[in-house]
Formats: C-alpha cells, sequence, structure tokens
C-alpha cells in the first residue's frame, strides 16, 4: 500500500469521527427542537384554554 | 442527581472535553512519531482504540442505572441509564467504522474476527434493540422494565461472549490480551498519546451523557405537564 | 415451590392432552430443516449438520415460546397465575422448565431427521450428546422464557422476541455448535470439555438472571 494511498485512509477514519459525532450532536439539536416546540404548544394551550 | 452534578457538569465539562480533545488531536498528528511498520494510517488506531472506554463506560453506565431503577424505581436512574446506552452506542458505531478503515490498508481486508470487534459486534446489535424497543416517544411503563433488564442482562453476556469469541477464534482466552498494532508501541511518545487521546474520549463521553441526561430530564419533565394538563382540563 | 410444581404440572398435562405446542414446533422444525437441505447439497453436508441443529432449534424455539405466551395471554391465564401467590421467581422457573421439556423433546425429532438427512454418523459418546443438548435448550429457555412476555404490548410484537434475544444466544450457538461438532465427529465429553464448561456457565448465569429478574417484567 503506498504512502499517499493511506493518507486517504486516515484521512476517512477521523472524518468518520467527527461525521458520526456531528450526527449525534444534531440527533441532540433535534430533540431540543422537539422539546422547545411541544412547550410552546403547551404554553399556548395555556392560554387559550384547556379546549383548544 | 441532576442538582449535585450540574454545576461541575455545564461549567467543568464541556471547556475539559473540548481542551483534552484538541490536545488529543495535537498528540496524535503532531507529537506522535510515524510508527514504523504501518506509516501514517496507525494513526488511526489512537482514536480507534480509546474510543471502546466511551462504548464500554456507556454500556456499563447503562447497566447500573438499570439495576438502581429497578430496585429503587426513580426515573433519574433510567434517564441515566437510556443516555448512556445512547452515547455508548455512538461510541461502539465510531469503532465499529473506524475499525475496518484502519483494518484495510494493515491487513488488506475491510474486516476481521478480531475478537474485539466480533464483541463490538455482538455488544452493538443488543443495544440496538434496546434503542429499538425505546423508539416509541411515550412509552408503557413496562416497555421501560423490560429495556432495563435487557441492559442488565447484555452486561452479564459479555463475560461469556469474550470467552466464546475468543475459542472460536482459536484463541487461548487470556487475562490480558494486546489488540493488534498495540505490541508495536516501542516509541513512548505513541503511550502518551493514546493516554490523552483515552482521556479526551472519557471527558467526551461524560460530556455528552451529560447533554443526553439533561435532555430526557427535560423531556420528562415536559410529559408530566402535559398529563398535569390533561387532567386539569377534565 | 409447591406452586411451581403445580404450575409446571399443569402446563405438562395440558400440552400432553392436546399436543398443540410441541406439533406446531416440531412440524416449524422440520419445515426449516428441509427448507436447509434444499439449499445445501444434501450429499456432503454433514458437516453442517450441527450449525443446522442450532440454527433451525433457535428459530423454532422462539416462534414457538412467543405463540404459547401470546396464547396464554390471551386465555386470561396469565393473569390468572399472577393472581395466585406463587413466587414470582418460582414461576419463570415453572415456565423454564416446561419450555425445555417441550423443546426437549421436539429437539430428539430434529436430531433424527437431521441425522436420516444428513447422514450424520452416531456419536461414539451418547452422553456428550445428550449433555449438549440439554445444556444448549436450558440456556435458550431461560433466557426466551424471561423475554417472552413482550411480545404483547408493542408495535413491532413479532419481531421482538427473536431481536432481543439473538444477540444474547451468541455465545451459546458457538458452543454448542463447536460442542455438538465435537461429538459428531466422535469425541467424548473430555474433549468437548471447555465448550460444555461455558455452556453451563451460560446457564447458571441466565437462569440466575431470569429467576431474579422475571418478577420486575410481570408485574401490573
Amino acid at each position: 500500500m503506498s504512502g499517499s494511498d493511506s493518507f486517504w485512509y486516515l484521512f476517512a477514519g477521523y472524518g468518520a469521527f467527527w461525521v458520526l459525532l456531528a450526527l449525534f450532536l444534531a440527533y441532540l439539536g433535534r430533540q431540543n427542537r422537539a422539546l422547545e416546540k411541544e412547550l410552546r404548544a403547551l404554553e399556548s394551550r395555556f392560554h387559550t384554554g384547556p379546549k383548544a | 442527581m441532576h442538582r449535585r452534578f450540574a454545576p461541575f457538569a455545564d461549567r467543568v465539562l464541556p471547556p475539559a472535553a473540548t481542551i483534552a480533545m484538541l490536545a488529543a488531536l495535537w498528540c496524535v498528528f503532531v507529537y506522535v512519531p510515524n510508527e514504523r511498520i504501518q506509516g501514517a494510517v496507525q494513526r488511526i488506531f489512537y482514536f480507534h482504540v480509546s474510543c471502546w472506554w466511551g462504548a464500554y463506560l456507556g454500556f456499563f453506565v447503562a447497566a447500573g442505572a438499570s439495576a438502581l431503577y429497578l430496585w429503587r424505581r426513580r426515573v433519574e436512574h433510567d434517564w441515566l441509564a437510556r443516555a448512556g446506552v445512547e452515547v455508548g452506542m455512538l461510541f461502539c458505531t465510531i469503532g465499529l467504522v473506524t475499525g475496518p478503515i484502519w483494518a484495510r490498508p494493515i491487513w488488506g481486508s475491510w474486516w476481521t474476527w478480531d475478537p474485539r470487534l466480533t464483541m463490538a459486534v455482538i455488544l452493538w446489535t443488543v443495544f440496538a434493540v434496546y434503542l429499538v424497543l425505546r423508539s416509541a416517544g411515550r412509552e408503557d411503563p413496562e416497555i421501560t422494565r423490560y429495556a432495563a433488564v435487557l441492559a442488565i442482562v447484555g452486561i452479564l453476556d459479555i463475560p461469556l461472549i469474550r470467552i466464546s469469541v475468543r475459542l472460536w477464534r482459536g484463541m487461548h482466552p487470556s487475562v490480558i490480551s494486546a489488540p493488534p498494532g498495540k505490541g508495536g508501541l516501542d516509541d513512548p511518545r505513541m503511550v502518551v498519546g493514546l493516554l490523552v487521546s483515552s482521556i479526551a474520549m472519557v471527558l467526551l463521553f461524560l460530556w455528552l451523557l451529560w447533554l443526553r441526561y439533561e435532555g430526557l430530564r427535560l423531556r420528562d419533565w415536559l410529559y408530566r405537564l402535559e398529563d398535569r394538563m390533561e387532567e386539569a382540563a377534565r | 415451590m409447591s406452586g411451581a410444581w403445580r404450575i409446571l404440572h399443569k402446563d405438562l398435562v395440558l400440552e400432553l392432552r392436546t399436543r398443540e405446542a410441541t406439533s406446531g414446533l416440531v412440524l416449524l422444525m422440520v419445515l426449516i430443516l428441509l427448507t436447509f437441505t434444499f439449499a445445501m447439497d444434501p450429499e456432503g453436508a454433514a458437516e453442517a449438520a450441527p450449525a443446522v441443529q442450532w440454527v433451525t432449534f433457535i428459530f423454532a424455539g422462539l416462534m414457538a415460546i412467543q405463540r404459547s405466551f401470546l396464547v396464554e395471554r390471551e386465555n386470561g391465564a396469565w393473569y390468572g397465575l399472577l393472581l395466585s401467590p406463587v413466587d414470582r421467581g418460582a414461576l419463570f422457573v415453572a415456565k423454564m422448565a416446561s419450555n425445555v421439556i417441550v423443546l426437549g423433546v421436539a429437539q430428539v425429532v430434529l436430531m433424527t431427521l437431521l441425522a436420516l438427512f444428513l447422514g450424520v454418523p452416531l456419536p461414539a459418546a451418547p452422553l456428550a450428546l445428550l449433555l449438549v443438548n440439554v445444556l444448549g435448550i436450558i440456556g435458550f429457555s431461560a433466557l426466551a422464557t424471561l423475554f417472552a412476555a413482550i411480545s404483547v404490548r408493542l408495535r413491532a410484537r413479532e419481531m421482538m422476541l427473536p431481536l432481543l434475544v439473538l444477540p444474547l444466544l451468541v455465545p451459546l450457538v458457538i458452543c454448542a455448535v463447536e460442542a455438538s461438532r465435537i461429538v459428531m465427529d466422535g469425541g467424548t465429553v473430555a474433549s468437548a470439555g471447555v465448550w460444555l464448561r461455558v455452556l453451563a456457565t451460560f446457564d447458571v448465569i441466565f437462569a440466575a438472571a431470569g429467576w431474579m429478574l422475571f418478577e420486575q417484567l410481570v408485574e401490573e
């Protein structure tokens, strides 16, 4: 395996690490936004009454 | 639990994890020398080996928290268990992806039935099922208990998986084993690199665990609020 | 403890009278075995016999245990059991034991047919063969019985039991197949010793775990 070839693998290896980490953080962000949305919905129900 | 750890977790963990990660990256790309035989690509090894800390910590925390949950029925323990599994799965996935990426240039094939990778695959499936089990938004309390049992049983299985997989691959099970490549750690700088990477992984794990735990705590709070409003409306 | 015996007795008597579970199970095993046979060249396939046996056993067994639990739940018999003052651990042992017996009977049939279809030689050490199968069936039953009740409340319920149990069964699969292979090749208890020991450990750990954890899962 030539030297330049193996650099691609090194790249891919660390790239994979950061991509997966970023995906997880995006997942956390998505959970947060869903929470926020539900909280807002809850708040509006609170203001307009239970039948809303 | 939240109140006790929040100050530390919110103020210390993020900068600590970030600094440790930067230090680890510096070590891996600047500090350590090229490995004699494998060359530059061997540098994947530092993150690949240390990520297992995150995986196993996550799973063990999950099992312990699950046991506590079954014993005391306090929801915080369930949040911790679930966070442990999710973050553990992240690191397990990282390990299973970086493993083949490292193996291909070194050993020539994408996959080897190396005992550690094999164990990682099995654990990955055990806890993937855990996540599937808990994929409903609002879950039945029965599901929560099943998940807890699964986490505990999964951890109990670990030594059995370890022994049987090693026997299966014809390896004599020994207490301490050297994963492929570790035997070539001749330069002390490499040991430092591995150490720093491992510390960085653990800190990153703790930070992500905390983030997820907080998310679950807030979600549970929201559900309880919703329930109270439902009741008030009736 | 006497409660457990009575439950076991009831299950077995019921099974003896209706033969419902056993016949379905045996038929399923035969069909899976046949599928395997047609997927291979049966002439030189004795090699594959241990693997075929245990894979067939596991898949048929999972379906049988799942089904039997669903039936009981549907009939309301399960709630009757829960209302009775039987210790939950003992209930687990009783359920596990009845599964072991039913699966054991089916396994005998499976092995006979396997020997017939794939030309497996008679074992030189029948005790070893017995041991492998007993240990394998016990370990499988422990895990499957523990998780069997899952197949009721979930959306993807039919898949849930296999999903839960299959990854955990890996050590059992490895050891049972290896030990069976050794026995098939003429080995004895001694030569298969290490595999049998791991199997036995597996059984002890998960029977104990099941006995302790079962009550967590069946409370209402």
